[in-house]
C-alpha cells in the first residue's frame, strides 16, 4: 500500500516533532512486516512493546488532531486518519489485546470500529471493510450487550462494509425503568444509529435526503456539548462522544464520494440514475480515480481522457462511468488488445450494463477475418449497444462499415501503454485511432492503463489532433496493500548443503532422485514502494 | 501542581483514568492523575497507581486518554487544540498519584516502582493527604453526595 499514493498523502501529515513523513512510513512498514514475520514467516519472537507503544502514540496523536483541530483540509484529514488507521491495524496485529471494559463490550471492539471509521476517513473503503469483517472473530461477548448497544454496533459494521440491506430497525426502549445514565446512552446511540442508518440508506438511493444525517449527528455533538452544572454531557459520555464526532467525520467524505453525487447527462430519461442506482447496490462509493474524472469530465463525457491508475484502482469503474453516460449520445466501442482480455471485458460489461440499462454488449475478437455473422451484425450497430473489439477486428470493421463510426460517441481504449510500442500490434492499434478520430469527429476517447509514464504527452497530442479538450487522472492511490520481498541465499550455504544433500543422495536406493534441504533465506521486503526502508528477516525453508 | 503552567482544562474523575488536565506554558502537555484513598495501605496503593502508570507508558488506555481529551474540545483555547498532537506525540505528560490516607505512610521514602515510569522524576508528583479523621472525612463526602441527588431512579 505504501506506494507513491501513500507518498503524497503523507506529506499531508500534520508536523509532528521529530517524525518526518518519511519515518512515519517506515514505522509502519516495519511494524507492518515484523507482524507479518511473527504470523507468517516463521520467524522468531520479537519484543515488540516497544513498537506498540510508538504505535499506539502515533495514532492517537494523529486522531486527537484530526478531531481536535477545526478547519483541516481535506488531505491532512485523509492522511492522519490512513497513518492512525494504519498504525492501530498493525499494533493489533503485534499485541495481546487489552481486556478493558467500553463500548461495544471491550476496548479490542471499539477499536476495530475506530480503525474502520479512521480507513473510511481516509477513503479506503476496502480496509474499512476488512476491519468490519474481523469483529466478527471477536464476537465472544456481544450476548452480553445492551439491545441498543448491539444494534449500534450492526449498524456500524454495515457502514463500514457498506451492506444497507443488513440494517435492522432500532430496538423498542426496555419496558422497565433504566437509570438516567443509561437512558441519555441509549437516546445518543439511537440518534447516531438512525443517523448512520440514514446515511447508508442515500447511498444506496433508498432514501433521498443527502444532509439529514450529518447534520443530525452534528446536533448530537452540540448537545453533548452544552454545559451543565456537573460539567459536559460530552465527558460523561466520552466514548459516545469521540464516536459522534468520528462518525460526522466519516460521514462528509462518503457523502462527498458518493457515486450518486455524480451528475447525470441531460435528456438520458433517467438511464443513467438507474445505473447508479443499480451499481450502488454493491459499490456506493466512488474511488479516487473516478471521482477525478468524474469531477472533470462528467456530465459528458466533456473531453477525452487519460487514466493511468495503479491495477486495482478502479479503472473498469471509470469505464464503466464513461459508458454508461455516453451511451446516451451514440454507441460505445471497447478496444481490448488480446481475444482473451475482450472476452473478460464484454462478460463484465454484459453483468453491468445488460440487465438494467437495455444496453446490448457485443463481442468482436480474433483477427483480420469477418464472419458473415459479424458483417451482418455490424450493419445494425447504433444506439444503445457497446462493442468490445481487438484492434484488428476494429481496423477491418472500420474499412468495411466506416459509415457506423458516425454514431460512435465513446472510444475506450485499454492497455493504452501498448501504444507505445513498437511492434506490429501498437501500430494496428495506432491505425485504428486514427482511422476513428477521422471517422468519429465527435468521439471522446478514454485511455486506460496502469503503465502509461508520460499521460500529459498523450494528452497532449490528444489535443491537439482533435481540438477537444482532455484530462488527466493520474492518482496512484490503491486499495490494497502490496508487499515486495526479495529472497537471497548465502552462496557458501548453498554450496555446503548442496555437497551434504549430494552424499546424502549417493546412500540412498538409485530410484531416489532428490533429498530435501534445509537453507537459510534473507528476505527483504517492503510494503510497496517502500523498498527504501526495507526490512530484512532471516527465516528457513 | 506539576509545573508552573497554566492549565487550561481540567477533566472530571471517571474510570479508567480520574484525572486528566492539559496545561499549557511554552509548551502543551498532559497530566495524568491516579487517585487513591486508603486508611493504612498507601504503600500498596501507590504501587497500584505506578503499575496504572505503567500501562499508561505502553499505551494501554490509548482509547480511554483519547475519549478524555476528545471529551475536552469544547473547552479547550483554540491555540491549545493543535498542540495536543505533539503532547501526546512528544510524550509530554507527567504523573500525579494522589494518595489520601491517615496512617502508616511515608510520602518522603524512595519509591523504586515509580522510577521505571517513563516521565522523568521532575514529571512526577506525588500527592499526599493525610486525614486526621479519616472516616469521618469520607462520611462527609457521601452526605454531601447524597444531598446533591434530587432523584433516585430504581
Amino acid at each position: 500500500m505504501f506506494n507513491r499514493g501513500i507518498d503524497r498523502l503523507l506529506q499531508s501529515l500534520p508536523l509532528l516533532d521529530a517524525m518526518e513523513a518519511d519515518q512515519v512510513r517506515r514505522v509502519l512498514s516495519r511494524a507492518w512486516f515484523e507482524a507479518e514475520a511473527r504470523r507468517g514467516l516463521g520467524g522468531p519472537a520479537l519484543d515488540m512493546s516497544a513498537a506498540i507503544e510508538e504505535l499506539r502514540r502515533l495514532a492517537t496523536s494523529l486522531e486527537a488532531h484530526l478531531i481536535l483541530v477545526p478547519g483541516l483540509d481535506r488531505q491532512t484529514i485523509r492522511a492522519s486518519a490512513f497513518v492512525a488507521a494504519e498504525a492501530l491495524d498493525v499494533a493489533t496485529g503485534h499485541a495481546s489485546p487489552v481486556e478493558l471494559p467500553s463500548l461495544f463490550g471491550d476496548r479490542a471492539r471499539f477499536e476495530r470500529i475506530e480503525t474502520g471509521l479512521l480507513y473510511l476517513i481516509a477513503g479506503y473503503d476496502p480496509n474499512a471493510a476488512v476491519v468490519a469483517r474481523s469483529i466478527a472473530a471477536l464476537e465472544t461477548g456481544t450476548e452480553t450487550l445492551q439491545d441498543m448497544e448491539a444494534w449500534l454496533l450492526e449498524v456500524l459494521r454495515s457502514y463500514l462494509t457498506l451492506q444497507v440491506g443488513e440494517i435492522e430497525p432500532a430496538p423498542e426502549r426496555p419496558p422497565t425503568p433504566q437509570p438516567l445514565h443509561e437512558l441519555v446512552r441509549d437516546a445518543i446511540m439511537r440518534r447516531l444509529g438512525v443517523a448512520v442508518t440514514n446515511h447508508v440508506r442515500w447511498l444506496a438511493y433508498l432514501d433521498d435526503d443527502r444532509d439529514a444525517p450529518r447534520e443530525e449527528i452534528a446536533t448530537v455533538i452540540d448537545l453533548l456539548e452544552v454545559p451543565g452544572e456537573m460539567g459536559t454531557a460530552a465527558e460523561q459520555h466520552s466514548d459516545l462522544y469521540h464516536l459522534a464526532i468520528l462518525l460526522h467525520t466519516a460521514i462528509a467524505g462518503t457523502t462527498e464520494r458518493a457515486l450518486r453525487t455524480v451528475p447525470p447527462p441531460p435528456d438520458d430519461r433517467g438511464r443513467f440514475q438507474e445505473f447508479q442506482r443499480d451499481q450502488a447496490k454493491t459499490r456506493p462509493l466512488l474511488w479516487p480515480a473516478a471521482a477525478d474524472y468524474a469531477r472533470q469530465t462528467l456530465p459528458g463525457p466533456t473531453g477525452h481522457a487519460v487514466v493511468t491508475v495503479p491495477t486495482g484502482a478502479g479503472k473498469s469503474a471509470v469505464a464503466d462511468l464513461a459508458i454508461a453516460q455516453a451511451l446516451h449520445s451514440g454507441w460505445v466501442l471497447y478496444l481490448a488488445p488480446t481475444n482473451a482480455l475482450a472476452g473478460q471485458i464484454r462478460r463484465q460489461l454484459d453483468a453491468v450494463f445488460r440487465a438494467h440499462h437495455a444496453a446490448e454488449v457485443l463481442e468482436f475478437a480474433g483477427g483480420m477475418e469477418y464472419s458473415s455473422l459479424e458483417a451482418s451484425a455490424l450493419e445494425m450497430i447504433g444506439g444503445r449497444q457497446i462493442l468490445v473489439m481487438t484492434p484488428e477486428k476494429c481496423t477491418l470493421a472500420l474499412r468495411q462499415n466506416p459509415d457506423m463510426f458516425a454514431e460512435l460517441s465513446l472510444c475506450v481504449v485499454d492497455e493504452a501503454h501498448l501504444l507505445g510500442n513498437r511492434n506490429t500490434r501498437a501500430l494496428v492499434i495506432e491505425l485504428a485511432i486514427a482511422e476513428i478520430l477521422h471517422r468519429a469527429p465527435q468521439v471522446r476517447m478514454l485511455f486506460l492503463s496502469a503503465l502509461i509514464a508520460n499521460p500529459g504527452d498523450i494528452a497532449e497530442w490528444l489535443n491537439s489532433a482533435t481540438e477537444i479538450g482532455t484530462v488527466v487522472v493520474n492518482d496512484p492511490w490503491r486499495p490494497t496493500r502490496t508487499l515486495r520481498t526479495i529472497a537471497g541465499v548465502e552462496k557458501p550455504v548453498v554450496d555446503e548443503q548442496r555437497a551434504l544433500a549430494k552424499a546424502r543422495l549417493a546412500t540412498m536406493p538409485s530410484h531416489r532422485m532428490n533429498t530435501p534441504v534445509q537453507l537459510p533465506l534473507t528476505l527483504m521486503g517492503g510494503l510497496h514502494g517502500a523498498l527504501g526502508p526495507a526490512v530484512t528477516h532471516r527465516t528457513s525453508c | 501542581m506539576c509545573t508552573q503552567s497554566s492549565v487550561s482544562t481540567v477533566d472530571r474523575i471517571s474510570p479508567p483514568i480520574d484525572l486528566l488536565a492539559i496545561y499549557d506554558d511554552d509548551v502543551t502537555a498532559l497530566m495524568i492523575g491516579e487517585c487513591k484513598a486508603t486508611k493504612s495501605k498507601g504503600t500498596q496503593n501507590l504501587k497500584s497507581a505506578a503499575e496504572f502508570f505503567g500501562e499508561v507508558d505502553a499505551g494501554d488506555y490509548r482509547g480511554e486518554l483519547l475519549d478524555e481529551i476528545t471529551a475536552l474540545r469544547p473547552v479547550l483555547p483554540a491555540e491549545v487544540l493543535s498542540e495536543v498532537t505533539n503532547a501526546l506525540w512528544q510524550r509530554r505528560r507527567c504523573y500525579i498519584p494522589a494518595i489520601a490516607f491517615a496512617e502508616g505512610f511515608d510520602p518522603h521514602k524512595p519509591r523504586e516502582h515509580l522510577s521505571t515510569l517513563e516521565p522523568p522524576p521532575t514529571h512526577r508528583r506525588l500527592v499526599s493527604i493525610q486525614l486526621q479523621n479519616f472516616h469521618g472525612f469520607f462520611n462527609a463526602v457521601a452526605d454531601a453526595m447524597r444531598e446533591t441527588v434530587e432523584e433516585v431512579a430504581f
